[in-house]
């Protein structure tokens, strides 16, 4: 009888706890541990590419790894291989392999056999054998932020006198190189210089390297040999992941751009034989002289080149196949090459980021221009010819694209030239004395007295914000067209229509859109501010822009 | 079974059928909406939460005072649902990626096939033609079906009253607003037509222009287009809408056809279980009936058998009485006849001397 | 006269001091829930519970409603055994479980004019207005009218207690019927309780959601009648057995172990139609959460446990083991209930916004419970419940 008293509270037990723990577990949100995004940190998950991971990714922090070793006075080929110019940043193996159980072994032998033998030393080491969570914690954490090249540290480099190619004058080739695929050898061609991720992909294809891999050992193998030879370490540059990846090397990094600047009033032009200005056409110069390539486009489109190569990071925004013309692979009807996009998708997508419609309307999200392009509908083509001819030189008196084509090089360039500094890019706007100082709106003054609106003021606030962008002043093309920000679906005008002549009663049913007076005033208003970012006046601080009526709204307390 | 039974147990089933033939009414069938009836938009990107809306209903509707007045923008701190003094609240939401909070006003969404209307069991809502879901305190019981129904945590219930609690929520100002041709409270309060009234086909449109025309500003869908069958408050937004705490699972399947289906089988059991317990009754009366049958049988087989044995029992005895008997008669015969003989035989030898 | 001599003396005869002290606790309790009901009606459920408008049905839904109708469940259960499907044996448990069950939907309805907000509307879906799409229109006419049913059923018992044999063999007549109704709207209330949370599968846990609801609370209510009629002939057994008669003694064992036997293999069915839900609606990876443990615990320990040990128990004809598996499996229906209308709904809120009952929710239910134990004695101790009346023997 013991045994069985015993045996039913044992049981009874068991599910009076696991009532507690079911009912205590349903409120309780399990959180998980937030990921840590600290640079530096390399998700070691090489075999999840061949199969189903059994343990958490590995999260191994390399920049403190450098240090250690560095105190050690160790270098990267101690973990790295060395080949015969470089190394190979894989670890501990000269390239992928595609067995678990040899990669398993790889990192197993050399970590733990590493921390083991600091251990037996003495000193501090990591994780040992059968500290498995330890490394696998899957804490892999955010991958560092992607690096990019900026023109100012371009320059650094290749305006350096510490980076050498041979005997060449420029230094391009220390870097940049081409692959002769029959001679099976890189070499450097000047002026044919790519950028590195157009053969360099994500991923390994066709034996090419991944960029990962070829930018760490083009980049980290040369700081680390530098480091060893020149007696400022500072002046090689980083060897550690924070070094290029964090936010700090981003700040730093702008903070140098814009130093340079100042102090050279803009960053020096990479040159590799582009051109400034550019006639564009169908045609890329001849080679294309099919009949349909010649009866494609509106007409030629002159392209200041030089100055659009002011206001990108890298070609790569426009150029992003390859560093040559457009129309190369975007043809008329569309190609193979091109990815059968055809040549006006290509320039005119508006939602891509890299078509030239596209790239503008990007400009137009800036604080700056916002306030009204926000409130702009997307833009279609309607084929006006106002807005084509702003881009695309046509009529009677210029050369049509057969004519363009028929030109040669030097008289293309010519053409171009002249109408580009034709362009009138300066801003347009009324007289002073023309602007409405205040405007006293009080149509609808009721629970609150009329609005004077500072109409002057923040017309040239507008305008200064706009006055360096030679963009801004171009498109808009006459003195009216920043009043048509506000004053809009009317023409531009010196005496545009008020809002009250279009907006009235709200919720008309023969015109759905259109917002009542109200509303008009208050979206036009309250949008832009928001898109420009402007703090006061507040959207719900309502007697910053009108006074309340009366003295004495207690009713409402 | 007898006759009687039969009839009666049909009868049961015929009058349930009759009784539940008004689930009918729970069929499966899809409403497309009263054609003209009024919906809401509402615009999240215009909305600039001043809760005007609030006060403009409250003012509308006479509820009761607020206990922070509308104008005390800190309350959007903590994010509140409908109560019984509010038909409408205005909520703030912190989107990760936009520095500015946006705001989302919740009531009523007036579904095209309510849920609390299915769920009333005194038909204490209605879907009117004017698209307006409306309440009728005078027959409601009180029983809160509706609340525990509605997939959008909008009806409040006045717990503090004793006598005369009332569901409350937004009745799209039916009564003294729309069926007069006026706006709403809250609609012609908002000072950004953050909200507009219009035909719900034709709003829809308008959506449809305003998502095709400002791409990066919406995000590309219409909520109340298709959720729980449609709804007749429609929503616009700059940010997905889980950012302002909706939920986006909800599916488009209307609510009542949740309960149809289970509705459906009441006339199924009405009709089928008297002919199915009654046959289970007619087997047991049945298999009792031969378990005695079968026990008579028995009972009589036994008896026959004994009477057999006792009759065959007495013939034998008959017939061995009657062969003693004759020996006995043989042997009183037998034993008559020796004395006669010797009698004879006395008399003849006393003669011969 | 002979009625006088059954009860009286026996009554007050046997221990005087354990009576009233039944007397005492009940009478408190009571008096404390008269007191609440003043409360109810005069302040309102806002003073009084803790319901809020994200949980507009509380301990009042869950416990007397819920739970209420399913542990009466026992009438139609053993009237069907008995008459339908021709099984004698259970007829001394028949009168008893009429009695509970009658009781039991009586107090439901109680339980009702508290929670609802103006019970003296509760007629009007019949009278005024119905909302027939709605389930729980179809659960009150069937409660109604199965109440009914009850009280006609009942009335064998009090008609014999008064002596009024015509009316008495009118109801013998119809007990076919009754019972054959009894058992159509007991399906269709009960499984349309679980009917009613189909409505808002987005306030529900998977888990418990189900469009399977109806056949599961129907199931369950099947094995809440046999448990609960163990239970109330074992505590009859023990406190009322001077009430009781040669055939309720010697029958006991043989109900007993029947409906043990009967529980079993329910329960047994019920765990099958559970586990066919789950692969039905792919829901095995909610197993591995928190509420997947409740979700077994109340599966495996109220459901599949006590159908093992049903089973076994009957074999071995061990009727002690059977009492405590039926309390067991009692709680299991209880655990259910709860689970579904107060832990699956709403499981998505916030934890701070979960609702528990407050103390005079707890002490209206607990009125309502006495009430029904004091009622039951009452006609126990008078009616020819639990031994036949000696002028009515022809009771089948």
């Amino acid at each position: 009888m013991d045994r069985k008293r015993f045996f039913i509270i044992l049981i009874g037990t068991i599910f009076i706890s696991s009532l507690i723990f079911a009912f205590t577990a349903t409120s309780k949100e399990y959180q998980e541990q937030g990921s840590d995004s600290e640079v530096g940190s390399v998700r070691i998950d090489a075999i999840s590419q061949i199969k189903e991971l059994s343990m958490p990714t590995v999260r191994f922090s390399h920049d403190m790894h450098t240090d250690v070793l560095e105190k050690q006075g160790k270098n990267c080929q101690t973990c790295h291989v060395q080949k015969e110019d470089g190394l190979i940043f894989f670890y501990e193996r000269s390239g992928s392999i595609q067995d678990s159980e040899a990669l398993k072994t790889i990192y197993h032998e050399n970590c733990i056999g590493c921390h083991a033998s600091r251990h037996e030393d003495g000193a501090s080491s990591g994780p040992l054998d059968g500290e498995c969570r330890s490394c696998h914690t899957g804490n892999a954490g955010k991958r560092s932020q992607s690096f990019v090249m900026e023109k100012a540290l371009h320059y650094t480099h290749w305006s350096s006198e510490d980076i050498a190619y041979q005997d060449a004058e420029k230094n391009c080739g220390a870097c940049h190189h081409q692959y002769d695929t029959e001679r099976e050898v890189l070499y450097w061609e000047e002026g044919a210089e790519q950028n590195c991720r157009y053969c360099h992909k994500d991923s390994e294809q066709d034996e090419i390297r991944t960029m990962r891999q070829a930018s760490h050992d083009q980049c980290v193998r040369c700081h680390a040999r530098k480091r060893d030879g020149v007696k400022d370490a500072g002046e090689s540059g980083p060897i550690h992941c924070e070094g290029c990846h964090s936010k700090k090397a981003k700040q730093r990094i702008e903070h140098a751009s814009r130093k340079l600047k100042e102090k050279m009033g803009e960053i020096p032009r990479l040159e590799r034989g582009q051109p400034k200005v550019v006639l564009m056409l169908p045609a890329d110069g001849g080679q294309n002289t099919e009949r349909e390539n010649q009866q494609g486009g509106v007409g030629p489109v002159p392209f200041d080149h030089r100055s659009h190569e002011a206001s990108m990071d890298t070609c790569r925004v426009c150029h992003h196949k390859s560093l040559e013309a457009c129309s190369k692979c975007h043809t008329v009807s569309g190609s193979e090459k091109g990815g059968f996009v055809q040549l006006s998708q290509a320039m005119h997508e508006t939602q891509s980021q890299r078509s030239c419609m596209g790239c503008h309307e990007q400009e137009k999200k800036a604080a700056s221009c916002a306030g009204c392009h926000d409130a702009m509908p997307a833009p279609e083509q309607t084929g006006e010819s106002e807005k084509c001819r702003a881009c695309h030189i046509q009529g009677d008196q210029v050369p049509s694209v057969a004519e363009a084509i028929e030109m040669n090089a030097t008289n293309r360039r010519e053409t171009a030239r002249l109408f580009i500094e034709a362009r009138d890019t300066t801003q347009k706007l009324y007289e002073r004395e023309d602007i409405p100082e205040t405007v006293t709106i009080d149509v609808l003054a009721d629970e609150y007295k009329a609005v004077e609106m500072p109409h002057r003021q923040i017309l040239l606030a507008m305008a200064e914000d706009i006055e360096e962008s030679s963009m801004a002043g171009y498109f808009h093309r006459e003195r009216g067209t920043l009043c048509q920000g506000c004053h809009h679906n009317s023409p531009a005008s010196k005496d545009p229509p008020s809002c009250r002549s279009c907006h009235g009663k709200p919720f008309n049913e023969k015109d759905p859109l259109k917002p009542g007076l109200q509303a008009a005033y208050h979206q036009q208003c309250m949008n832009c501010h928001e898109a420009m970012n402007v703090d006061e006046p507040a959207n719900r601080d309502c007697t910053a822009c009108h006074e309340k009526q009366g003295t004495d709204e207690a009713a409402h307390q | 079974m007898h006759r009687r039974k039969f009839l009666g147990l049909m009868g049961a089933a015929g009058a349930g059928s009759v009784a539940a033939s008004t689930a009918r009414a729970a069929s499966g069938k899809h409403f497309e909406g009263y054609p003209d009836s009024f919906a809401v938009l509402f615009d999240s990107t215009e909305c600039i939460g001043c809760r005007e809306c609030e006060r403009g209903c409250n003012e509308v509707n006479g509820l009761d005072d607020p206990e922070r007045p509308f104008d005390d923008l800190s309350v959007l701190e903590t994010k509140r649902r409908t109560t019984s003094d509010a038909y409408t609240v205005v909520n703030k939401y912190d989107v990760p990626e936009q520095s500015e909070p946006v705001y989302r006003k919740i009531q009523c969404n007036h579904c095209m096939e309510p849920a609390c209307a299915s769920a009333c069991f005194v038909g204490a809502f209605q879907k009117t033609e004017l698209g307006a879901v409306t309440y009728d305190p005078t027959v409601c019981v009180g029983c809160r079906y509706c609340m525990i129904a509605c997939p959008f945590h909008v009806p409040a219930y006045e717990y503090d009253k004793a006598l005369e609690p009332r569901i409350m929520k937004c009745t799209m100002c039916y009564e003294i607003r729309l069926s007069k041709g006026e706006l709403p409270g809250c609609v012609e309060a908002c000072p950004t037509e953050a909200l507009l009234l219009g035909k719900r086909e034709q709003l829809l449109q308008v959506a449809r222009r305003k998502l095709q025309a400002y791409p990066d500003r919406y995000e590309q869908h219409i909520y109340g287009e298709t959720e729980m069958g449609g709804t007749n408050w429609l929503y616009i937004s700059g940010t997905p809408f889980e950012n302002l705490g909706m939920n986006t699972n909800l599916g488009d399947t209307p609510a009542p056809k949740f309960t149809s289906g289970a509705l459906k089988l009441v006339p199924g059991v009405v009709a089928l279980w008297p002919l199915l317990l009654g046959g289970i009754y007619a087997i047991s009366r049945r298999k009792d009936k031969i378990a005695d049958q079968e026990r008579e049988q028995s009972v009589e087989q036994a008896v026959a058998e004994t009477k057999e044995q006792a009759r065959k029992e007495l013939e034998e005895f008959k017939d061995k009485a009657e062969r003693d008997k004759k020996k006995e008669i043989e042997k009183a015969v037998q034993k008559a006849k020796e004395e006669a003989e010797a009698e004879r035989k006395d008399e003849q030898g006393g003669s011969d001397e | 006269m002979n009625r006088g001599a059954l009860m009286s003396d026996q009554e007050t005869g046997k221990g005087g001091s354990k009576l009233s002290l039944f007397h005492i606790v009940t009478g408190v309790i009571l008096l404390i829930g008269v007191a609440l009901t003043v409360y109810r009606f005069t302040q309102g459920l806002g003073p009084m519970t803790n319901l809020n408008n994200e949980y507009p049905w509380g301990l009042w839904i869950s416990f007397d409603l819920l739970c209420g109708v399913a542990l009466a469940a026992g009438g139609y259960v053993t009237t069907a055994a008995c008459y339908i499907f021709g099984l004698k044996k259970f007829h001394i448990a028949v009168r008893p479980a009429v009695l509970t069950a009658m009781l039991g939907y009586l107090l439901v309805v109680l339980a009702l004019t508290y929670d609802v907000g103006r019970p003296w509307r509760l007629p009007y879906p019949f009278l005024v207005q119905s909302g027939t799409t709605s389930v729980l229109f179809e659960v009150a006419l069937c409660v109604m009218i199965y109440l009914l049913t009850l009280i006609a059923e009942y009335s064998q018992v009090a008609f014999e207690w008064m002596r009024m044999s015509v009316a008495r063999s009118l109801v013998m007549k119809s007990i076919l019927f009754l019972t054959v109704l009894g058992v159509i709207l007991s399906t269709m209330h009960q499984s349309s309780l679980g009917a009613l949370y189909l409505i808002a599968p987005y306030k529900m846990h998977p888990l418990w959601y189900s469009s399977f609801i109806p056949v599961y609370f129907f199931v369950s209510s099947i094995v809440a009648g046999m448990s609960m009629v163990i239970l109330e002939m074992s505590l009859a057994r023990r406190f009322l057995r001077h009430k009781m008669d040669e055939a309720h003694e010697q029958g006991y064992e043989t109900v007993v172990l029947g409906f043990g036997k009967a529980a079993a293999f329910v329960l047994a069915g019920y765990v099958s139609l559970k586990v066919l839900g789950l692969a039905v609606e792919n829901d095995w990876s909610y197993l591995l959460t928190g509420f997947g443990a409740l979700f077994l615990v109340e599966l495996l320990g109220f459901f599949a446990l006590p159908a093992y040990i049903f089973a076994i128990a009957a074999r071995e004809r061990r009727v002690g083991i059977i009492k405590w598996t039926a309390l067991w499996s009692v709680l299991g229906i209880v655990l259910n209930r709860f689970n579904v209308s107060l832990v699956a709904y709403n499981w998505n809120l916030k934890v701070g916004e979960h609702y528990f009952p407050g103390w005079m929710e707890f002490g209206i239910t607990i009125f309502i419970v006495t009430l029904g134990l004091v009622l039951y004695r009452y006609c126990a101790t008078r009616m020819p419940v639990l031994h036949e009346h000696p002028d009515y023997t022809d009771t089948h």
